[in-house]
């Protein structure tokens, strides 16, 4: 016989859309939050994100503050991205996979709407009153536990001229050699700090930083650099990028200089990671504790000095060589962009589009 | 009365069982296999059930995901609406999105077909000892996974890869030639990743080929080129048709190639699924565009089977075969 | 006493004859890391209009030969050639023969007209005059009515034809098929049989088949080649074949025999006498030995009569077999197959066994056991080679049933 069976194919077909379609919605991991009444010792489950985030979070945060509280443990799940957070713990609302978790500033609104996140009792957080204003919670969700920022990333190696302005970005000696992966949280970062510096409002009109991206768009070698811009520049397959600040400046240590990320003079954007206590943990005094522990200056300054984030918290002092390379230096704090990133929850969606429509031309 | 006693009846001898007159009428009844009995049915539950599991009920959850309502900031209200569908087929941006698709099918298709036939055929009709050899080399890059396939094209492609380093070292070309991070470099990855399905595809499906066949077609005055066109090209048409739908589905379906080597360019179901599921939390509409992709699966099934009846004819003659 | 009506027993053809149509010579092929050739050395010519068989057991290069002469294989050595013309160099596509496979390999993607235009379509017939031809040649072999059909939808005897269809329409030099009817059944064999012989009398075509079944080659051609080993054995008609073998090969491999060692004793006129242990002398045609020599005799089972032995001894005379000194023996079995009774014969007291064949029906049955006398007309004992010069693989040879003298002291009728 030379076909193959009917019902094979239509079963290959099938399985193979089902595959896809499945790998699309995240599986729930069970339950965890499991009773440490035994002994009074507790075991809180965190969600935080993965790689050398989560290896610099366990060495300065979770060790210390286990060490600090002996009868609280706690447990380090990996996540993605914001995403995969939500996912999980839709798919967990009665009972929550995880007690703590973390969340992109633009996507944590949505959460506190669902509840899946509880308001913080300040009382028990006491921290709270020592953060920067960009990390409060204006309605006593999750405060901000890191702060990051967007940057100009180049190849030390083929660039000689550094850019030091966003305006370089279009600079023709770059001409296709742009990595610019903007169809995301990137973009709507870019986008907000282009408005600024063409005078602009980006609540009322973005059309002249979308304008300004179209310009840029054949120059752009790749808007999705693979595996991830950070090494496309370090391999030299882009010379110029944008990307985050804090996994630049890791990879300017990693590279021996080779990449090179720069806090654009006209400043740049944060962007923020919230902490939040998950609605419904059976352990919310305990991750109270450690929200507080987390967003409390000496955790700050021993995450950042490790992980090159600007501190939440006005008391934390970082190194100064290492505040010189993120936001938290005192030239860079003057010319901060602000951003509104809960009004930008319900606009964010419509700026993708608009990036990937209008500059990528999807 | 017993249903294995009726399997064991229904049994049709193969076609070479021995010679079938014409004259009985049993041309126009189709041979079919054995029906399934009630110990067929027994061992097929577990894996029904835990198809039921891993397949079906996602299917469900996604179809009734579609049904809901997007709201700002990747919110859904639970709802019943066909709201979602009108918005994503009104969006001229999604149906460029399906048009692309297609289009990476097809010329992943084309151009895996046209690569991989030589080498099946080669392979289908070799005697040489070292056959199972060449067979194995030919589908050893399955033991690779495709991401790191890709990323093999990519540090080949790329601006800064093989052939463009060679290209410029040799001054043959001026910039970079655009190889990757496009539509080009997804098709040559892709062309290279699904060779092995089909060369196996189509080696499976060449079982009408008969070097005698060819033989007799060159005594009655066929050069090559006419052997090759009016016997062994029909003859193999079936497992080409199959080599088709596989890599076709395949192609579809793809999401590794066209993320990691698109350079976000390439936009396809596929990595719009990602997106909107992920960058923009818009589950209905992923699941709007899941439901899509699995209707464009169907069709592209019901057409296959149409042709591979239709081809099917072309050799027993049996006319309206269906039921 | 009849004395041969043929001329001495033909031997091995030397060099095609110059008026042959298809004419083979030192035709041979070795393929690569194997011992010896698959064929060695063949000569031979088939005349205009006449249908050659070639005959040998499976392995003996026959279908090798036919091959060659369709261009499927290249000869390592020789010429094929065809009205005089060597056509050794020329690609299968351009040597115009119509080949019939033995399985038939049709095409299963074309109905039966479409199989039977191929060659006309190759040969860029137009499509009217293609039309004609193709329903003449299928009226010929009787399938007018079925030239839609696929040729899944054909019997095995339908298929046959289709083949021979096929390979004639474009009308061709030559026709060779390849064992055409061994994969049909018994009946339908004897049906196809003759209407290949028709079909090839009707087209005057000239004709070369290969086949394993000595039946077929001596009912359906005029000549008959006999392949051994890669060699020809013999060419000749296909009653030179079965009455007049050229060899001990021949003898065995074509049609049943019983051969009976002995030691040439002399001559007698045109007739050798030959020294049968345990049986005695007996005089055989044949090729002439000189005293002494080691040969043998072939008796065909059927051409032994049978009679029931009198009380008397044997009477005098030459012992040739003649019904004038019949020999004694003893039946040891006798099997019935409706047509014929195949007995088995001991000659003597410790002769050899003979293989016998008589009709069933106008003779009593002699029952094992019972003593008869053994006669035969002078002209059915031939005389062959010995066993020494007996080639491996003979033994395969189907229907040989060698007389082994036995091992006790000959006597009986030695002078």
């Amino acid at each position: 016989m030379t076909a193959v069976p009917r019902p094979l194919v239509t079963a290959a077909g099938v399985a193979a859309a089902a595959l896809l379609v499945t790998s699309c919605a995240t599986s729930a991991t069970t339950a965890s939050g499991d009773s440490g009444a035994d002994g009074g010792k507790q075991t809180i489950t965190f969600m935080g994100f993965f790689g050398t985030f989560q290896d610099s979070f366990t060495k300065t945060v979770i060790e210390p503050f286990e060490k600090a509280n002996p009868d609280i443990s706690v447990k380090y799940v990996p996540i993605q991205n914001s995403a995969e957070v939500l996912a999980k713990l839709r798919a967990s609302k009665k009972n929550p996979t995880a007690d703590v978790a973390l969340m992109d500033s633009s996507v944590a609104p949505t959460a506190n709407e669902e509840g899946l996140f509880a308001k913080l009792d300040s009382a028990q957080v006491p921290n709270l009153s020592e953060l920067v204003d960009e990390a409060r919670s204006k309605n006593g969700y999750g405060p901000g536990v890191t702060l990051d920022s967007l940057s100009i990333l180049y190849n030390s190696k083929a660039v000689d001229k550094a850019p030091t302005s966003w305006n370089d970005l279009w600079d023709a000696s770059y001409r296709g050699k742009l990595a610019m992966p903007i169809a995301d949280t990137r973009g709507v970062a870019l986008i907000v700090a282009l408005e600024k510096i063409l005078g602009k409002d980006y609540k009322k009109d973005i059309d002249p930083a979308i304008d300004r991206l179209k310009e840029l768009a054949p120059s752009v070698e790749t808007w999705q650099p693979s595996p991830d811009v950070y090494t496309a520049v370090q391999s030299g397959e882009a010379d110029i990028a944008v990307g985050w600040n804090a996994r630049g400046q890791f990879y300017k240590d990693t590279s021996g200089g080779v990449v090179q990320p720069v806090l654009p003079e006209e400043g740049t954007v944060k962007q923020i990671n919230t902490i939040n206590l998950v609605a419904n943990s059976g352990h919310a005094d305990a991750a109270q504790k450690f929200i507080d522990y987390a967003i409390g200056a000496k955790a700050q300054k021993a995450f950042d000095d490790d992980a090159y984030y600007a501190p939440v918290n006005r008391n934390a002092q970082l190194k100064s060589e290492v505040a010189a390379r993120t936001t938290a230096s005192a030239e860079q704090q003057k010319r901060q962009i602000p951003v509104d990133w809960s009004w930008m929850t319900s606009r964010y969606t419509a700026w993708v589009d608009r990036i990937k429509r209008e500059v990528i031309g999807g | 009365m017993s249903g294995t006693a009726t399997a064991a009846g229904d049994t049709v001898p193969g076609p070479k069982g021995g010679p079938r007159t014409a004259a009985s009428g049993d041309g126009a009844r189709a041979p079919r296999g054995p029906r399934p009995g009630r110990t067929a049915l027994f061992l097929l539950a577990p894996g029904a059930l835990a198809l039921l599991f891993t397949y079906a009920m996602p299917l469900v959850w996604v179809v009734r995901m579609a049904l809901n309502e997007p709201l700002d900031g990747g919110a859904i209200r639970q709802t019943l609406t066909f709201g979602t569908f009108t918005q994503v087929l009104r969006d001229g941006h999604y149906w460029k999105v399906i048009g692309q698709t297609l289009q990476l099918g097809v010329l992943v298709t084309v151009f895996t077909l046209l690569l991989a036939y030589p080498v099946a055929l080669f392979l289908a009709r070799t005697t040489s000892r070292w056959r199972s050899l060449l067979m194995a080399l030919a589908v050893a890059p399955l033991l690779i996974s495709s991401v790191a396939r890709t990323f093999g094209w990519m540090a080949i492609l790329g601006n800064q890869g093989l052939i463009n380093k060679t290209l410029q070292a040799l001054a043959l070309t001026d910039g970079p030639l655009p190889l990757a991070n496009n539509m080009t470099g997804v098709v040559i990855a892709s062309v290279e990743i699904y060779m092995p399905f089909a060369i196996l595809a189509m080696i499976s499906g060449f079982g009408r080929l008969e070097p005698e066949l060819e033989r007799a077609a060159a005594s009655l005055g066929a050069n090559r080129l006419a052997v090759l066109r009016r016997v062994v090209l029909p003859l193999t048409l079936p497992g080409v048709l199959t080599a088709a739908l596989l890599v076709f589905v395949l192609s579809l379906s793809g999401y590794v190639t066209p993320r990691l080597i698109g350079g976000g360019r390439v936009f396809v179901l596929a990595t719009e699924i990602y997106d909107e599921a992920i960058t923009s939390l818009n589950w209905p509409v992923a699941a709007v565009l899941s439901v899509l992709l699995l209707v464009l699966f169907g069709i592209v099934i019901v057409l296959y089977q149409r042709a591979q009846r239709a081809l099917e004819r072309r050799f027993t003659g049996e006319k309206g075969a269906s039921r | 006493m009849a004395e041969p009506t043929a001329p001495a027993a033909a031997t091995p053809a030397a060099g095609g004859s110059p008026a042959g149509h298809l004419t083979l010579e030192g035709l041979t092929k070795t393929y690569p890391g194997q011992h010896g050739a698959a064929v060695r050395g063949i000569d031979l010519s088939v005349e205009r209009g006449s249908m050659l068989a070639v005959l040998g057991p499976s392995g003996c290069g026959k279908s090798t030969t036919l091959r060659m002469i369709a261009g499927l294989v290249a000869p390592t050595a020789g010429r094929v050639l065809v009205d005089g013309r060597d056509i050794t160099g020329i690609p299968v596509h351009r040597r115009d023969m119509g080949m019939v496979f033995q399985s038939y390999a049709l095409f299963p993607h074309l109905d039966v007209a479409r199989n039977v235009a191929f060659g006309l379509e190759m040969r860029k017939v137009s499509r009217s005059e293609r039309a004609r031809r193709v329903a003449e040649a299928l009226d010929l072999v009787r399938l007018g009515h079925l030239a839609d059909r696929r040729i899944a939808q054909l019997s095995g005897g339908q298929q046959q034809r289709v083949a021979l269809a096929r390979a004639l329409v474009v009308r061709p030099t030559l026709l060779l098929l390849d064992e055409p009817l061994s994969n049909l059944d018994a009946q339908l064999r004897g049906e196809m049989r003759d209407e290949i012989r028709r079909i090839q009398q009707e087209t005057g075509i000239t004709a070369v088949f290969v086949t394993h079944d000595q039946h077929e080659a001596l009912s359906m051609a005029d000549r008959v080649a006999v392949l051994a080993q890669g060699r020809l054995e013999q060419i000749g008609t296909p009653e030179d074949v079965y009455e007049r073998p050229a060899g001990r090969f021949v003898a065995r491999f074509v049609g049943r025999a019983n051969l009976i060692e002995g030691t040439v004793a002399g001559a007698d006129g045109p007739r050798t006498v030959v020294e049968l242990p345990g049986v005695g002398r007996v005089s055989a045609l044949g090729e002439p030995r000189p005293a002494g020599a080691r040969a043998a005799v072939l008796l065909r089972p059927h051409r032994i009569a049978l009679a029931p032995a009198t009380a008397d001894g044997p009477a005098a005379g030459v012992p040739d077999g003649s019904s004038a000194a019949p020999l004694r023996g003893t039946v040891l079995s006798a099997g019935y197959s409706g047509e014929s009774l195949a007995y088995r014969i001991r000659v003597g007291a410790a002769g050899p066994v003979l293989d016998v064949e008589r009709p069933a029906g106008p003779e009593a049955t002699h029952a094992p056991g019972t003593e008869v006398l053994l006669t035969w007309d002078a002209s059915a004992a031939r005389l062959v080679d010995a066993a020494e010069d007996d080639r491996a693989g003979a033994d395969s040879a189907p229907g040989a049933a060698d007389a082994v003298p036995a091992a006790a002291a000959p006597h009986g009728v030695t002078p």
